[in-house]
């Protein structure tokens, strides 16, 4: 790994620490998601850049984001990224990707920054499709 | 009805994943494993066996384990 993708990663790590700190969540959270994303040649990480409407909700989140929590991280982030972890997912046999993690995040940027896509970390794929499945766009 | 007593293995299994991924809340995973599950079997989560939760909790930590350097 050369000293560029050192530098990267520490200011990766910077931003996410900042990022989870004005969200009031814990240092060792933000840490371990940096790290995971510091030693890109040494993991088999996928990620994607995706329009977050396009993402499918969770089905035990089918109704899409708290309205709650939303209205928080959008009073907290406004319409920045800067720094935003990756959202989790996992792939519908039919290619369509359901959220697990990010779902407030998937729907502030939907909201705030129509087409502007996101990266969204690929964690595996699954046997049957997720396009039936509600989208993030449809809970907006 | 389960014919072996996984329930130990099976939280102390949720335990150790939860450490690899403490930014999700103890019901987002326990909602992503049954996710999981319910995939590898077509079932809902209210009939899945526990050795099929187990498997899916498996899958689970074996995903993490592929993001972390190696």
């Amino acid at each position: 790994m050369g000293a560029r993708g050192v530098t990267a990663s520490a200011s990766w790590i910077a931003a996410s620490i900042a990022y989870f700190r004005r969200q009031g969540e814990g240092r060792k959270v933000c840490v371990g998601f940096s790290l995971d994303l510091c030693y890109p040649g040494s993991m088999a990480c996928d990620l994607r850049d995706i329009d977050p409407a396009d993402l499918r909700l969770p089905s035990s989140r089918s109704s899409g984001a708290d309205p709650v929590k939303l209205q928080r991280q959008m009073a907290i982030h406004g319409s920045s990224t800067s720094g935003m972890p990756p959202l989790l997912a996992y792939e519908g046999s039919d290619g369509a990707l359901e959220l697990f993690d990010g779902v407030t995040r998937a729907t502030r940027v939907a909201k705030l920054l129509p087409g502007t896509t996101v990266q969204v970390e690929v964690m595996g794929k699954l046997k049957r499709p997720k396009a039936g499945n509600r989208r993030v766009g449809d809970s907006l | 009805m389960n014919p072996v007593n996984l329930l130990d293995p099976l939280l102390s299994q949720i335990d150790e994943v939860r450490a690899r991924c403490p930014e999700l809340r103890f019901g987002q995973l326990i909602a992503t494993i049954a996710m999981l599950a319910e995939d590898e079997t077509g079932q809902s989560l209210w009939d899945i066996d526990d050795a099929d939760f187990a498997a899916a909790l498996e899958r689970f930590a074996a995903d993490l384990a592929r993001r972390e350097p190696g």
